[in-house]
């Protein structure tokens, strides 16, 4: 062993450029380390060697036990590793308490000096010098010498230089150290991640991802680590979000792009619904992106059939064409990647209850086709109610191939062998995996369908069954799992019910008619019971009718008669003759009135100016006004409304009472005719001033064949009435014996204008 | 047969009617007056006191029963005959207060017939 006083003695040159190389030694040995064992290991052996000190031992402060832990040691003690000694203890303990360095020439005259062990007998010197970082004792450098005295200022400066540097490599371990337990955690959080992540750096260089975007771009890690993020994602992907112009826009305002909604179709998945996020996170100076792939096609499936069911059961609720309806559902079952199904038929038991025959079928005919439309749908974010709108009508239902080849398809609902009757009658879904297998399935739809897994799902309403869906998954040819046949049985439910609400609407119109059908013989019951009625008034009075009739047949024949006794008395017999012919007269209006009375016409309705109407009666009536003696007198109100009435009704109503008021006027008198607007009616009065009608005589003088003129058949009036009933209006009459009598017609103009709106909506 | 000029009354509303009967009965040799409504009938019976009358049931302002029997009440013994175009109040018991019921008709054979029937009856009685 080379005396350590060599090494002392050497001239001072020496001394410090063996110094020297000692401390670059540490410093390269600080720089390898990874941890802080192997920097405590080099170092010990480094000081150890170059100096060849006697021993060298580092310790390291435990703070939370106030202890030092030997951590690395060179030399000729034999220390257990793990050696604790208690800060305070001994020199060691010393220097760790004061954070002073500290030489000792003699150890045994040193209160302080503590034997660490056994061998350490030899030790006479000893120099310890505390490792600081920051300020507090983090390590202890220990060296021993067998001699007294054996450090010198020099070594004091060069061992504190050391401690210095592994101050140094010691934070920078640690740092590194945290860093890589950083870096660890990272790597944790970002492989635990549900979602596929990359963390990209500003060059757009994957340095992190987890075992899900490996998988995603189908990659090892080793591959995907260190390569462009450009490179490694799907093209179409890096194509259709512009994805380089979209992380360098991340990268410099901060702000995250979200992608919702990216479909994705390649081979190797189905296809599927993508969000896509692009975040910065920013730290220490350093950027990084973070890319972020989330599956959404569960959830977007699951929304889509809550979305959906909501609005077809709202839709139910609207009263809806069934078929519509109907269309809407089957449409959007196969509008996927929401819901998973392709194609769909819809199979409708008839009212018999006899058979099913295939009410409608959807699906596009190629999975070119399938991909094309759901992108579109997804695209747009179809609702049911542009389902809906989209119904192509009764036509359009037949157009494609696939529509066409099951078209007609009529299944017999007594043929119980038959599997989709089975299923109807079952209640329960039906799964075929493999259709043309079954002989007892109908030969078509075993053709069409093949091998292509189907499910059956019958439509029931209280307990009666409405149809059957079937539904596959012909192009994405993902076997049908129950999570899909839940979904069928979610739709099928509200189908069911609005087949079945259609049905009871159906029934309800159908009852709705023969309600009204009823009603309809009802009135016309009615109305012959009117009839009857008056019929019946009639041959109350029939013996007045004989009467009427027999009297002017009497005289009639009675004069005849007597012209035949006495042919050559011609002056007797121009007066029988014209006897003769007054009575057949009044014979020709009584028939006429009874006429009028007993087989009325419906009024046939037209606009008129009661104004104009008058005149043209009273025109008429000039003549036999003059002759009478009577005024005729017309006051009528201008800018009279229109009416609705039947000109030759209404003027056969005119004329009788005008007639009427001429028969109370004989001997002359005045008529006046008036007419004018109010509560809402047309009003027209004609007033005469003649005898006047006698108070008990006035209730009875619209009953047919009440008179109480010597001539006259009664009716006249009574036509009257009914005439102005029939244009659904109101007759009335006041009298004073003595002053006149005055009828007042009411014609509604409320009647018109309900017309007049019928006639618009027409 | 004799007439002896008896006194008829004739109680009609409609003129022309009660034209021909009157031409019809003068014809015959009788003497006719006439009422147009009962009224006037019953009015004439009591101050003309006619041997016969004819009568119409149907009058504007009297029930022509009521007429009947209020010439009943007068004069039990004058004989009445209703002339009517109804046929339906042949059965009605008041009828029988009168001494014949003759249905209107062209043909006036039954009606002077019953004139003559009725006035001979009661000349013989009165003569008996």
């Amino acid at each position: 062993m080379v005396s350590v006083m060599s090494v002392s003695r050497l001239p001072q040159e020496e001394r410090r450029a063996a110094h020297l190389s000692v401390l670059m030694k540490v410093a390269q040995e600080a720089l390898k380390a990874f941890d802080l064992q192997s920097l405590f290991n080099s170092t010990a052996e480094a000081l150890r060697e170059h100096f060849q000190y006697y021993d060298v031992a580092i310790f390291e402060v435990d703070e939370n036990r106030e202890e030092l832990v030997l951590r690395a040691h060179s030399g000729a003690y034999e220390l257990p590793s793990g050696y604790r000694q208690k800060v305070g203890v001994g020199i060691v303990g010393w220097v760790a308490k004061t954070g002073e360095p500290l030489c000792v020439g003699d150890v045994l005259s040193d209160p302080r000096y503590v034997m660490a062990s056994e061998a350490e007998t030899k030790t006479r010197s000893e120099l310890a010098v505390p490792i600081k970082l920051a300020g507090s004792t983090v390590g202890v450098i220990d060296i021993q010498a067998p001699e007294v005295n054996g450090f010198d200022e020099e070594d004091v400066r060069l061992i504190k230089t050391v401690a210095d540097q592994m101050a140094k490599a010691i934070e920078a371990i640690r740092q590194f150290q945290r860093a890589h337990m950083f870096r660890e955690l990272n790597e944790q959080i970002i492989e635990n991640f549900p979602e596929s992540v990359a963390v990209v750096n500003e060059s757009g260089m994957i340095v992190a991802a987890n075992q899900k975007f490996c998988r995603e771009v189908n990659l090892p890690k080793e591959e995907v680590i260190g390569s462009s993020l450009y490179d490694i994602v799907d093209q179409s992907l890096v194509e259709s979000l512009n994805l380089r112009s979209a992380v360098e826009r991340v990268l410099e305002t901060g702000e995250p792009k979200h992608y919702l909604g990216v479909q994705h179709f390649s081979k190797r998945h189905p296809p599927r619904l993508l969000e896509i996020h692009i975040l910065r996170l920013q730290a220490a100076g350093r950027r990084r992106i973070i890319f972020l792939v989330d599956d959404a096609t569960e959830r977007s499936r699951r929304v889509f059939k809550l979305e959906m069911l909501l609005q077809i059961t709202q839709a139910i609720g609207e009263t809806l064409e069934l078929n519509r309806l109907l269309h809407a559902i089957l449409k959007s079952l196969t509008a996927g990647p929401g819901l998973g199904f392709n194609r769909a038929i819809l199979f409708l038991v008839n009212e018999d209850e006899t058979e099913m025959e295939v009410a409608m079928a959807v699906g596009p005919a190629t999975r070119e086709e399938a991909y094309a439309i759901w992108a579109r749908l997804a695209q747009e974010k179809w609702t049911l109610k542009q389902f809906i709108e989209d119904y192509p009508g009764e036509e359009g239902l037949w157009q494609t191939p696939f529509q066409q080849a099951v078209r007609g398809i009529k299944i017999p609902l007594a043929d119980r062998n038959d599997i989709l009757v089975q299923c109807l009658f079952s209640g329960e879904v039906q799964k075929l995996e493999r259709p043309s297998q079954y002989h007892n399935l109908h030969p078509r739809l075993r053709e069409l369908f093949g091998d292509v897994e189907i499910v059956c799902i019958p439509l029931v309403a209280k307990k009666k069954p409405l149809g059957i869906i079937i539904a596959d998954n012909a192009f994405s040819g993902q076997p049908i799992a129950s999570e899909e046949i839940e979904v069928l049985r979610l739709f099928a439910t509200p189908a069911a019910l609005a087949i079945d609400n259609a049905r009871a609407y159906r029934q309800v119109q159908r009852q709705a008619l023969q309600l009204e059908a009823a009603l309809a013989e009802l009135k016309s019951a009615q109305e012959k019971l009117i009839q009857s009625a008056r019929l019946a008034a009639i041959g109350q009075t029939a013996a007045k009718v004989a009467h009427e009739i027999r009297n002017p047949l009497a005289t009639i024949g009675g004069f005849a008669r007597a012209i035949l006794k006495a042919p050559n008395d011609i002056e007797r017999a121009i007066r029988n003759a014209r006897i003769i012919y007054e009575e057949v007269r009044k014979l020709e209006e009584l028939l006429q009135e009874m006429l009028d009375f007993t087989s009325p016409k419906a009024p046939s309705l037209k606009w008129a100016d009661l104004n104009e109407l008058i005149r043209g009666v009273c025109a008429k009536y000039e003549n036999q006004a003059r002759d009478a003696n009577v005024d005729l007198l017309l006051e009528l109100s201008e800018n009279l409304p229109m009416v609705m009435v039947d000109e030759k009704q209404f003027e056969r109503a005119l004329v009788n009472l005008i007639q009427n008021a001429f028969q109370a006027l004989r001997g002359g008198g005045q008529v006046t005719i008036r007419t004018w607007c109010e509560d809402d009616c047309v009003k027209l009065a004609v007033t005469d001033n003649g005898y006047g009608i006698p108070p008990d005589a006035l209730q009875h003088i619209f009953e047919p064949f009440f008179t109480t003129k010597p001539n006259g058949s009664g009716l006249g009036l009574a036509v009257v009435k009914r005439i102005v009933e029939d244009h659904n209006g109101q007759i009335e009459v006041s009298s004073q014996l003595g002053v006149g009598t005055t009828f007042v017609i009411s014609l509604p103009l409320r009647r018109s204008e309900e017309l007049e709106t019928g006639e618009e909506n027409e | 047969m004799k007439v002896a000029g008896e006194k008829i009354l004739i109680i009609e509303d409609d003129d022309n009617q009660r034209l021909l009967y009157r031409e019809e009965l003068e014809e015959l040799g009788y003497r006719v007056i006439e009422a147009a409504n009962a009224e006037e009938g019953l009015r004439l019976v009591e101050e003309e006191k006619p041997d016969l009358v004819i009568l119409d049931i149907w009058m504007p302002d009297m029930n022509g029963l009521e007429t009947l029997t209020r010439i009943y009440d007068m004069n039990p013994n004058l004989p009445v005959i209703i002339n009517t175009a109804y046929s339906a109040y042949q059965d009605r018991f008041t009828s029988w207060l009168a001494e014949a019921y003759v249905v209107k008709s062209a043909d006036l054979s039954e009606l002077i017939n019953a004139v003559q029937r009725s006035l001979e009856s009661r000349s013989k009685e009165k003569k008996d």
